[in-house]
């Protein structure tokens, strides 16, 4: 299984979103929660020529190709992401697996998500009734009660009272 | 204090070169060189001296680590008014924005608002993969090299809503590389065949050369200034100014940019509509964005893209885009969000030459640009009228 890509859902109106950010754009809420889209499907897909075709990045097995395909793919919790393809072999309307390794967003059409589109059974057990299907959407827990709410690391939280100010220098890297 | 409103009152460019120069008067050739260029013959388009130039807007990508102050100082300016833009191509018209309103308060009686761009090669590279956080963090490491992956992607889009081909879109390229022919300004002049622009290298399908932008290295300036500054000469009255940003925070198509939000409001504003507008410049980084932009204008009211693009663009030979735009004169980075407008009031003002709009009176400019994440966030128009 595809090890997903993390994004945050806000916890006061469940919306989701990728890259993160400071606030919520449909609420203005700040209480992120990580939420992990494992699956998407392909709406565009494109080929480019790397500029330098020796490039050395995280995923070295492209680089020795003439063409690399890149695709939009519409990921299960919402956001639109520009993903690599490193098999180049997506359609739009498939269903694929999302992963991310070293920031680079990764779509590939898994076998079992292969299988499942050809209508034959899915390798492994098959989902129980009513079981969602890997990074379905669920409805966001309600906030969690005074002094449990989960923050997620490395997401900047201002302290109280503390103001706009002191933010410099305090905001860390976001997660990749 | 203007009680008349701001007009235009110059406009120029620095010739837009494929391949600069290196050297500019002995010295190496640097952005700034271009700004100053375009200043100078704005000043002298306006009949307006150095000294009475009170206000001063820069937008450039390639100005670090100087900023609007330094190209003042660099200029030798003195102003009390000034602003530095950073919204690429809607910085143009974000600018003249704010300097209607500061002429119209008082704040400043003479602004000129310069763009420009030396950008080539390794610089374009570097540029592209750092626009922004986002894109630096999650669109650079993938071998996107720049935004014409995610313009291939919204292009798809449009041709799937609308039922539209390559061919269609080719009216674009072609109707502009028309008028190109008439501007001597304009990099890629020699008329262009849908054989040409079909069989062209692919960019990233279904986007060819002939839809990508051409970068060149210049700038454009305009001078704004009370309407009735010099009532000898025309100008271009600004009737009204609309923006709109982040309008669909990135969550949309891209299909829609935020002059779907300003347009109507801006035309209420001018007194006018679509149908007064004598010529028209869109946006151009690509022709996708053309169309969209059009639509949203108002320029196709019967909703038929098609029917706009072989009946009134290519046909009918409507006046959009009439200096070639980006696709034919060249994108000289931010340059580019003044490149329309200098082309409206260089029309409005009766100098366009061979290419000129006869009797035009209202003409159109639209900004687009600063793609965050997937499209556009940034879009403006503004609304002009010859006067005197």
């Amino acid at each position: 299984m595809p090890t997903g890509i993390a994004m945050r859902r806000c916890g006061s109106c469940g919306h989701v979103v990728f890259p993160p950010r400071p606030l919520c754009p449909r609420c203005g809420g700040r209480d992120w929660r990580r939420a992990v889209s494992l699956t998407g499907v392909v709406e565009e897909v494109t080929w480019r020529r790397p500029r330098r075709k020796r490039m050395q990045t995280p995923l070295g097995h492209w680089v020795e190709r003439s063409e690399v395909q890149l695709a939009s793919v519409r990921s299960d919790l919402g956001p639109v992401l520009t993903v690599l393809a490193p098999d180049g072999d997506l359609k739009p309307g498939i269903t694929v697996g999302l992963e991310s390794e070293a920031s680079v967003s990764i779509a590939r059409e898994s076998a079992e998500l292969r299988a499942r589109r050809a209508g034959a059974r899915a390798p492994g057990r098959p989902p129980a009734d009513g079981e969602p299907l890997p990074g379905e959407w669920a409805p966001p827990p309600r906030a969690a009660p005074p002094g449990e709410t989960e923050v997620v690391p490395g997401e900047w939280v201002p302290e109280p009272g503390s103001g706009a100010a002191g933010a410099a220098g305090r905001e860390r890297a976001e997660d990749r | 204090v203007s009680r008349g409103g701001a007009a235009i009152i110059g406009a120029a460019e620095s010739p837009y070169t494929r391949h600069a120069p290196l050297e500019w008067h002995g010295q190496a050739l640097r952005t700034e060189h271009l700004l100053a260029d375009a200043v100078v013959r704005a000043l002298e388009d306006a009949g307006i001296e150095r000294d009475q130039v009170d206000g001063l807007g820069v937008c450039s990508f390639t100005l670090a680590p100087d900023h609007a102050i330094d190209i003042a100082w660099r200029l030798g300016m003195s102003v009390r008014w000034l602003m530095e833009d950073t919204s690429g191509g809607a910085g143009g018209i974000n600018m003249l924005q704010h300097a209607v309103r500061a002429v119209e308060a008082g704040d400043a009686s003479v602004i000129v608002l310069v763009a420009g761009d030396k950008i080539f090669g390794r610089d374009y590279e570097t540029l592209n993969d750092n626009y922004n956080r986002a894109t630096r963090d999650y669109l650079a490491v993938l071998p996107m090299e720049g935004p014409n992956t995610l313009f291939s992607f919204i292009t798809q889009r449009h041709m799937r809503r609308y039922g539209l081909r390559r061919e269609d879109y080719a009216c674009v390229a072609l109707a502009q590389r028309r008028w190109a022919g008439r501007n001597p300004g304009a990099v890629y002049r020699r008329p262009l065949t849908l054989e040409e622009y079909l069989a062209a290298p692919v960019v990233a399908p279904p986007l060819h050369r002939y839809d990508c932008v051409p970068p060149v290295a210049g700038a454009d300036a305009i001078v704004v200034a009370a309407v009735d500054r010099r009532a000898d000469a025309a100008a271009a009255r600004v009737r009204a100014v609309g923006t709109a940003y982040d309008h669909d925070k990135q969550e949309g198509d891209g299909l829609s940019t935020g002059l779907s939000v300003c347009a109507g409001p801006t035309w209420e504003r001018a007194g006018l509509g679509p149908e007064d507008a004598d010529m028209v410049s869109i946006y151009d980084d690509y022709p996708v964005m053309v169309v969209i932009q059009a639509a949203e204008l108002g320029l196709i009211p019967d909703g038929d893209p098609a029917r706009f693009l072989h009946a009134d663009l290519w046909e009918g030979q409507r006046p959009l885009n009439t200096s070639g735009g980006q696709l034919s004169a060249g994108q000289a980075g931010a340059g580019a969000g003044l490149h329309g407008v200098v082309e409206v009031v260089t029309q409005l003002r009766g100098r366009a030459g061979r290419r000129q709009v006869e009797s035009a009176r209202i003409g159109v400019s639209t900004g687009y640009g600063m793609v965050l994440w997937r499209h556009g966030a940034c879009a403006n128009v503004a609304v002009m009228e010859r006067v005197n």
